[in-house]
């Protein structure tokens, strides 16, 4: 075997400083995008036939009986504060679909990260910092619940249940906001866990019931004093009340705790994901 | 281009330069102590080897090394720099190919380089180029646009081994290079630790093989229990801890104390090992003919070399495997 021609040769250009952390993040980039690129065509269908379906079913068949409501006696579309059951449950199954793309991509990707193909011990024997992997990972996280969201506003606005299109940016900003304080904590989560049976829990115990009682497909003050308290303190409701304020352009002074509320879950989740990366890549 | 780089090389490596420095160095797991103060220094250009069983600390100094372990007590420099407050500017300058591969299987071949690359803030030129030059050295160029998750053990231990060059570093760090490859892929590995040797990277590397540390180290040392026991080259090793030659003599079951005292004279040392008797002495054959005249019927025997393996077997009183 000869040793000219196949040896490594200088010339390649290794910043040698420690990254800030911006530069961190545009050094994880590439990475990400190769990852979007195998896996937008799957999300593309979710984000955008699915939403249409459901909007089908629920919103106009389903709705058809609700706006009808009050031939039975009840309140129709009076509890829905005079939406029709459509306009109602869009800006919900928006939120919905925003922390359920949030957890998707927090759960098993995370997970995977540090058992099945370990990228992150990878990445920190690079010049990254575990700081920085956090950061990439909330903020990647992140701008897939953003694809995920601009692409069923779009199916939303194609049903005419949005007002303007100040609302669809804010119907926009407010989903990327709910998905974030719920994936956040998860990412948290699934740097704490050491078996991937503990991910499902997520879905059962977490997100599936908390979604439902939301108040994305009914009024939450339907429910027992009780449960409509718990509803209103999970993160998911605030971010229904948001996003249901920016599609009907309803917007009251409310708006700011909700906001607030999610920003601190957001924070509270990704300090929660730094500690656990530590733990896990920083002490072994 | 080729050439005057590794000269540049070359002449920085008669310059000597502690590329690591540890004194005292420590790791504590809680109240388990799996380095327990040890003195270390290797030099630009050298391969140094930690050799030792499972067990013995070698993975935890190498994670510390590393830059991403923090150590618990004594002091360490790498490359002149102090990896608590250093660590990404050390890191930027080392390469680590880690025991367990760490290589994410859903990528190509060659993103797998180009994506770790990018971590260090090369350029996607520099990327794609140094990606493409390190499948050609690892004989990987064929295999660039594959799913990793298709590749053979070796294959993904070169890979690793690819991936670990991409920025260039000036001291490699391997950690167990070639535990779980078969011969002949572990052969290649040797080729081709061995001309990143000739380059002037200096390599520090873990194994449990004696014939591995034989093979790529200038220099060692040997580590049980979380100390050194010793250190050297394999060779003043071999010379300071073991006679020239062993012989091996296989006994029958529950014979091998009984031959050890009656031929333990011809030897300047007697090892009795559950499975056989090693007698060390200058001249193996003359020995072994002594022992059979004396009436020794073993059930076969084995002249050889000494190796590491005795060194090994000198210092701890236990096999590597044991």
């Amino acid at each position: 075997m000869s040793t000219t021609g196949t040896r490594p040769t200088a010339g390649v250009r290794t910043p040698t400083g420690t990254p800030t952390a911006w530069q961190a993040l545009v050094r994880q980039v590439p990475y990400y995008t190769t990852v979007v690129r195998r896996t937008w065509r799957g999300s593309a269908f979710s984000y955008t036939v699915l939403p249409a379906l459901v909007l089908a079913s629920l919103g106009l068949g389903l709705g058809g009986f609700v706006d009808d409501g009050t031939q039975g006696g009840g309140e129709g579309t009076a509890a829905l504060g005079g939406l029709s059951y459509l306009a109602y449950i869009a800006p919900g199954m928006v939120a919905v679909t925003a922390v359920m793309a949030g957890a998707g991509e927090s759960t098993f990707p995370v997970y995977a990260g540090f058992t099945w193909n370990k990228i992150y011990f990878a990445m920190r024997s690079t010049s990254l910092q575990v700081r920085d992997i956090v950061n990439g990972v909330v903020v990647y996280v992140a701008v897939r619940v953003l694809i995920a969201v601009g692409l069923i506003t779009v199916v939303v606005a194609l049903f005419q249940v949005i007002g303007s299109v100040l609302g669809a940016a804010a119907l926009v900003g407010a989903a990327v906001l709910v998905g974030a304080a719920h994936a956040a904590p998860i990412i948290a989560y699934a740097g704490w866990a050491h078996e991937d049976t503990a991910l499902g829990l997520v879905y059962r115990v977490g997100v599936i019931p908390m979604t439902l009682f939301s108040g994305a497909y009914f009024p939450v003050e339907q429910l027992p004093a009780v449960v409509e308290a718990v509803a209103k303190a999970l993160p998911v409701w605030h971010g229904v009340e948001l996003c249901r304020m920016a599609t009907t352009g309803d917007v009251t002074s409310a708006a700011w705790v909700h906001v607030l509320y999610l920003l601190v879950v957001t924070g509270v989740g990704w300090a929660l994901a730094q500690r656990q990366f530590d733990r896990r890549l920083g002490r072994v | 281009m080729d050439k005057t780089a590794s000269v540049r090389i070359l002449r920085v490596g008669r310059v000597t330069e502690a590329m690591l420095e540890a004194r005292g160095l420590r790791k504590a797991y809680g109240d388990f102590e799996a380095v327990r103060g040890i003195d270390v220094t290797v030099q630009r250009g050298e391969a140094f080897g930690f050799l030792g069983p499972n067990g013995a600390g070698k993975s935890s100094t190498m994670r510390m090394v590393a830059a991403v372990s923090p150590i618990s007590g004594g002091s360490l420099r790498i490359l002149g720099m102090d990896p608590a407050t250093d660590g990404p500017a050390i890191r930027a300058r080392i390469g680590v190919c880690p025991q367990e591969d760490s290589l994410d299987g859903d990528l190509t071949v060659r993103d797998n380089l180009v994506v770790y690359a990018r971590y260090f803030g090369i350029s996607r030129r520099d990327a794609a180029r140094k990606a493409d030059e390190l499948l050609e050295f690892v004989h990987l160029t064929e295999k660039a646009d594959g799913m990793v998750e298709d590749l053979s053990g070796g294959m993904k231990r070169r890979l690793t081994i690819a991936r670990s060059l991409v920025n260039e570093p000036e001291v490699l760090l391997l950690d167990e290079p070639t535990t779980g490859l078969d011969p002949q892929a572990r052969h290649v590995v040797w080729d081709q630790l061995h001309r990143l040797k000739q380059t002037g990277v200096t390599i520090v590397l873990t194994t449990h093989y004696m014939d591995e540390a034989e093979q790529l180290c200038d220099r060692l040392v040997v580590m049980d229990n979380g100390v050194i026991a010793a250190e050297g080259s394999p060779l003043s090793l071999i010379a300071r801890y073991a006679t020239r030659e062993v012989v091996e003599l296989r006994m029958g079951v529950g014979e091998n104390d009984d031959a050890a005292a009656q031929v333990g004279d011809l030897a300047e040392r007697v090892e009795v090992l559950p499975d056989r008797v090693l007698l060390y002495v200058a001249d193996g054959e003359k020995v072994l003919e002594e022992a059979v005249a004396r009436g020794l019927e073993p059930l076969s025997t084995l002249v050889r070399r000494s190796s590491l393996e005795d060194v090994f077997l000198r210092l701890t009183g236990r096999a590597l495997d044991e």
